[in-house]
C-alpha cells in the first residue's frame, strides 16, 4: 500500500511542476496558440503554419496552430476574441475575409472587439481566364462579352467573399454582359478553371500562378499592384483602379489579439512576430508561395480594415444588393 | 510510365522512408478503428510533428496514414456498428449481420483483402494511367457530378431493406438535414434558426457520429453484458480462401473500379464510391435478398472501394494541384509546407516526390494488409469484452471526434441530438445508413446541379448535353421505373398491404 501513496505523490508533485515554473518566469512561459478559423490545408492555414513555425525561434516557446473553423470563419474569429488577453491566444486573419463578415454578415463581435498586432503577408486578388478563351486582358474579355450579351460567365472563387464583390464591381462599374458564376472555395474553383468550364474567375492571388507560369492560365486584371509577387512578368499587371475602376481588393494576413492585451506582451510579441516575418525561413516560404513578405504594424493595419470594410460595404449596396431579387 | 513508378520506388526504398510508411500505415489503422476519428484528423495531427523530417518521409507517414485509416473504419463498422470513417458507413449493413452470426474474424478477414485488392488494382491502373484518368477526372463537369450523385441516391434508396417508403423517408430526411446552413450559391441562411453555428451547415462528423455511434450505443443497451464479438468454435485462419476470392472477384473489381474514378474526380469523396459499389454489386447478384445479412460480397465491394480512392484521388492531387478530398487537401498544404509547389508544374519541378508517393502508395497497401491481418485477433479479442466496458469508450471517442474536426463544442449538442433522433428512428424501422446517405450526397447533388445550372444560364438540357450525361440520366430513369414497377406487382400479389409503420 505504501508503494501507492508513494506513486501518488511522486504524480501530485509532477502534475504540480508546470505550476510553478509558470509562476516563475516571464510570458512566454507556455505554448501559445494561433487561432486560425479556416480548415487545415488552405492558403491561410498555410501561412499560418509557416509563420508560427518561423516564430517559434524568435518568441522561444512552442506555437501551435488551432484551425477552429465554422461560419465562414466567425466561429474561431469570435473564440479568439472572448479568449483571456494574456498573449497565449493569438489569431491569424485576413483582411477581406473580416471585411466581408462584417459587412455580409452581422457577426457578435467588432473589429474593436481585437487589438491589432501586425500584419506580414498581403497577396493582392485577381481575374484570370483559361488561355484557350484567347482574352489578354480585361479589356478583350469585356468587348467579347459585349458582342455576346449574356454569354460569357465570370466566376468568383466564393459565394459571399471579397471575390464576389470584385467581380459584383467589374460588373456593376463597366456595365459588362457577362453572368456570375459563384463557386464553394478554392478547390471547386481551381477544377473550374482547369477544365475551362468558365470564361474567367476571380481568386486571391497566387491561386493559380503555377498555371500562369506554364502559360496555361492568364491573368487579365488585378485588384491590387503585384509589387511582391515572386514573378517578374506578373509585375506590371494593371490593376483595376488603372482601367478606371475604383476598387481596391486584396488580401492582407496578420496578427490580431484578444482587447487589452498588456502592453508589455505586446511589445514582447510585436518584436517576435517582426523576427518571424523577417526571417530566412519565412523568406523562403514566400518564395515557395509565390510572395515576399511584408510588414505592416497594428495602426496601419487596423485602418486598413476599417478602410476595407467602408469600400466593401459601399460596392455591396450599390452591386450585390441589387442583383437579388 | 513504369520507369518513373521505378524511380519512386528507388526514391523510397530506404529503412527511414519504410519506417515513417509503416508508422504512418499503423497510426491510420488505429485512428480509422476509432469511431469519430478519422483521416483528416490523423493527418493534421502528423501535420506539425512532419516539420522537422525531409519532404518525401514526411508525405509517406500522411500517405500511410491514409490508407490505413480506410481498413481500420471497417473494424468499427464491423464489430460495433458504428464505423470508425465516413468511408466505412456501408460496411456495416453486411459486415455487423456476419459479426452477430459469430463470423466476425471472417468479415475482417473480408474486409481486410478487400482493402487489400481493391487498394492494389486502384493503385495499379492510378500508375499506370495517370494521364487518361486523370484527362477523365478533369473533364466530369458539374452535371456530371450532380448525375452521378443522383444516381446514388436512387440506387440505394431501391435496395434498402424493409420498407421503400421509410428507405425513402430516411433519405429525404438526409436531404433535408444537408439543407441547413448558407445557401451555397446566395448565402442565404436556411433553417439555421439564427443560430450562427448552423450557418457553415450541419457538421457531417456529427451527424456520423450521432446517427451511428450514440443511437447505436442507444439501441445496443439492452445488450449490455454481452461481447460485441461473439467468436464460433474455431477462429483459425481469417482470410477468405483463394478459391474464395476467385469467385468473389467482381465485388473487388466493380469496387475498386468505382473508388478510382470517384475518387479521381475532384470534391466527391471515397463516401459515394462506396454506395456506389454495393448498390452494383447486389444489383448485379443472383441473390439480391442475401445482402444486408452478412453476404461477404457486401464487405469486399465497398472495402475494395474506399481503399481504391486512394489510387483516384493521387491523380488530381499530384498532376492538377486539385484535393479529392479532406486528407488530400491537408497533404497538398504539406507539399507547400515542405517547400513544394503543388500543381501543374509539380511532377516536372518534383518528380521524386510524385513518382515516390505514388510508389508509396503501393507499399502502404502491403503494409496495411500485414498490420491488418496481425490485428484482427487483438482487435477481437479486445472488444469481447463486456459492452458495459466498450460503450463509454465508445462515447468518448465520440465526443473527441465531433470536437476535434472544429474544435468547437456545438457539433457535439448536435450529434446527441442526432443520436437520439437515430434511436428513435431506428426503434420504428427507420433505416439509418439512408439518412447518412442523404448528409452525404445531398450537398455534392445541391452544390453541382446549381453550379451546373449557373453556368448553363438555367437551361436545364445542360444534363443531357453529352453522351455519358444521357446514359446515366438513361440508367436513373430505368432504375425508377424498375422500382415503381415491382412496387405495382407486389401490391397486386399481396391485396392487403402489410401496413407496419
Amino acid at each position: 500500500m505504501r508503494i501507492v501513496y508513494r506513486m501518488f505523490a511522486v504524480a501530485a508533485l509532477l502534475l504540480s511542476l508546470p505550476v510553478i515554473s509558470a509562476a516563475k518566469t516571464d510570458y512566454p512561459a507556455e505554448a501559445i496558440h494561433i487561432i486560425v478559423p479556416w480548415p487545415a490545408g488552405g492558403g491561410t492555414d498555410n501561412i499560418a503554419r509557416a509563420f508560427a513555425a518561423s516564430l517559434e525561434s524568435t518568441v522561444g516557446a512552442n506555437v501551435v496552430v488551432d484551425n477552429i473553423v465554422g461560419a465562414g470563419g466567425v466561429t474561431g474569429t469570435l473564440q479568439a476574441a472572448r479568449a483571456k488577453s494574456d498573449g497565449y491566444t493569438l489569431l491569424l486573419q485576413g483582411s477581406s475575409d473580416i471585411s466581408t463578415v462584417m459587412v455580409f454578415q452581422t457577426p457578435p463581435f467588432t473589429l474593436d472587439d481585437f487589438d491589432f498586432l501586425c500584419a506580414f503577408y498581403s497577396t493582392p486578388t485577381w481575374i484570370v481566364a483559361h488561355k484557350d478563351r484567347g482574352w489578354t486582358d480585361l479589356k478583350s474579355f469585356l468587348d467579347a462579352a459585349d458582342k455576346n450579351p449574356g454569354k460569357l460567365t465570370m466566376a468568383s472563387a466564393t459565394p459571399a467573399g471579397a471575390q464576389l464583390l470584385m467581380v459584383a464591381a467589374v460588373h456593376g462599374y463597366t456595365g459588362g454582359k457577362f453572368r456570375i458564376v459563384p463557386y464553394q472555395g478554392g478547390g471547386p474553383f481551381r477544377k473550374g478553371m482547369l477544365s475551362n468550364e468558365v470564361d474567367a474567375g476571380v481568386v486571391h492571388s497566387p491561386v493559380m500562378l503555377p498555371e500562369v507560369k506554364e502559360g496555361m492560365m492568364r491573368v487579365l486584371a488585378v485588384g491590387s499592384p503585384l509589387d511582391k509577387i515572386n514573378y517578374e512578368p506578373l509585375r506590371g499587371t494593371k490593376t483595376l483602379k488603372e482601367m478606371g475602376i475604383p476598387f481596391t481588393v486584396g488580401i492582407t494576413r496578420g496578427i490580431l489579439l484578444p482587447k487589452n492585451t498588456p502592453p508589455a506582451i505586446r511589445a514582447k510579441l510585436l518584436e517576435a512576430c517582426k523576427k518571424a516575418a523577417s526571417s530566412p525561413a519565412f523568406a523562403e516560404f514566400g518564395t515557395k508561395f509565390g510572395f515576399n513578405p511584408i510588414w505592416m504594424e497594428g495602426p496601419d493595419f487596423r485602418g486598413l480594415l476599417d478602410e476595407e470594410v467602408k469600400t466593401y460595404r459601399e460596392i455591396k449596396e450599390k452591386f450585390v444588393d441589387t442583383q437579388k431579387p | 510510365m513504369l520507369n518513373n513508378i521505378f524511380m519512386g520506388f528507388e526514391h523510397i526504398l530506404t529503412w527511414y522512408n519504410m519506417g515513417m510508411l509503416l508508422a504512418g500505415t499503423a497510426l491510420g489503422i488505429l485512428v480509422g478503428a476509432l469511431p469519430g476519428l478519422s483521416s483528416p484528423m490523423a493527418m493534421i495531427v502528423l501535420l506539425p510533428l512532419t516539420y522537422s523530417f525531409a519532404g518525401l518521409p514526411a508525405l509517406l507517414m500522411m500517405m500511410g496514414a491514409y490508407v490505413g485509416t480506410k481498413l481500420g473504419g471497417s473494424y468499427s463498422a464491423i464489430l460495433l456498428r458504428t464505423p470508425g470513417t465516413p468511408a466505412a458507413a456501408c460496411t456495416v449493413l453486411d459486415g455487423h449481420p456476419m459479426a452477430l452470426q459469430g463470423k466476425a474474424a471472417q468479415a475482417l478477414g473480408y474486409a481486410t483483402i478487400g482493402s487489400t485488392l481493391g487498394g492494389l488494382l486502384g493503385w495499379l491502373a492510378a500508375s499506370l494511367c495517370i494521364p487518361i484518368i486523370a484527362g477523365i477526372a478533369i473533364k466530369s463537369g458539374p452535371a456530371d457530378i450532380a448525375l452521378i450523385g443522383l444516381a446514388g441516391l436512387v440506387m440505394v434508396s431501391s435496395f434498402v431493406r424493409g420498407s421503400m417508403l421509410k428507405g425513402l423517408i430516411g433519405i429525404l430526411l438526409g436531404l433535408l438535414l444537408s439543407t441547413v446552413g448558407l445557401d451555397p450559391q446566395d448565402t442565404t441562411p436556411r433553417m439555421t434558426f439564427g443560430m450562427e453555428e448552423l450557418y457553415g451547415g450541419i457538421d457531417f462528423s456529427a451527424a456520423l457520429v450521432g446517427f451511428f455511434g450514440i443511437a447505436v450505443v442507444l439501441s445496443d443497451l439492452h445488450r449490455i453484458e454481452e461481447g460485441t464479438a461473439r467468436i464460433g468454435e474455431k477462429v483459425g485462419l481469417c482470410l477468405p480462401s483463394l478459391r474464395e476470392m476467385r469467385l468473389r472477384w467482381r465485388a473487388i473489381v466493380i469496387g475498386a473500379f468505382y473508388g478510382l474514378f470517384v475518387g479521381a474526380v475532384p470534391g466527391v469523396g471515397a463516401e459515394g464510391s462506396t454506395w456506389l459499389a454495393y448498390a452494383t454489386i447486389r444489383k448485379n447478384s443472383k441473390n439480391p435478398e442475401s445482402f444486408g445479412t452478412g453476404n461477404p460480397d457486401g464487405i469486399l465491394a465497398p472495402e475494395s472501394s474506399n481503399n481504391a480512392v486512394t489510387g483516384g484521388t493521387m491523380l488530381p492531387m499530384l498532376t492538377l494541384g486539385l484535393p479529392g478530398d479532406g486528407s488530400t487537401a491537408i497533404m497538398l498544404g504539406a507539399l507547400l509546407l515542405h517547400g513544394m509547389t503543388p500543381g501543374i508544374t509539380l511532377v516536372r519541378e518534383s518528380p521524386e516526390m510524385v513518382y515516390g508517393l505514388l510508389a508509396g502508395l503501393g507499399v502502404a497497401h502491403v503494409f496495411m494488409f500485414l498490420l491488418g491481418t496481425l490485428a484482427i485477433r487483438p482487435y477481437i479479442a479486445l472488444l469481447q469484452n463486456d459492452r458495459a466496458w466498450i460503450f463509454p469508450f465508445v462515447l468518448i471517442m465520440a465526443v473527441v471526434g465531433c470536437f476535434a474536426g472544429t474544435n468547437n463544442p456545438f457539433p457535439v449538442f448536435l450529434a446527441v441530438l442526432f443520436g437520439i433522433l437515430g434511436y428513435f428512428m431506428e426503434s420504428r424501422g427507420f433505416p439509418i445508413p439512408t439518412v447518412v446517405l442523404g448528409v452525404i450526397l445531398g450537398p455534392i447533388i445541391e452544390v453541382n446541379l446549381r453550379l451546373a445550372l449557373s453556368l448553363s444560364n438555367d437551361d436545364w438540357l445542360v444534363f443531357t448535353d453529352t453522351w455519358p450525361r444521357k446514359i446515366i440520366l438513361a440508367l436513373i430513369l430505368y432504375i425508377v421505373c424498375k422500382e415503381i414497377f415491382l412496387e405495382v406487382k407486389r401490391m397486386r400479389l399481396q391485396p392487403q398491404p402489410n401496413i407496419t409503420l
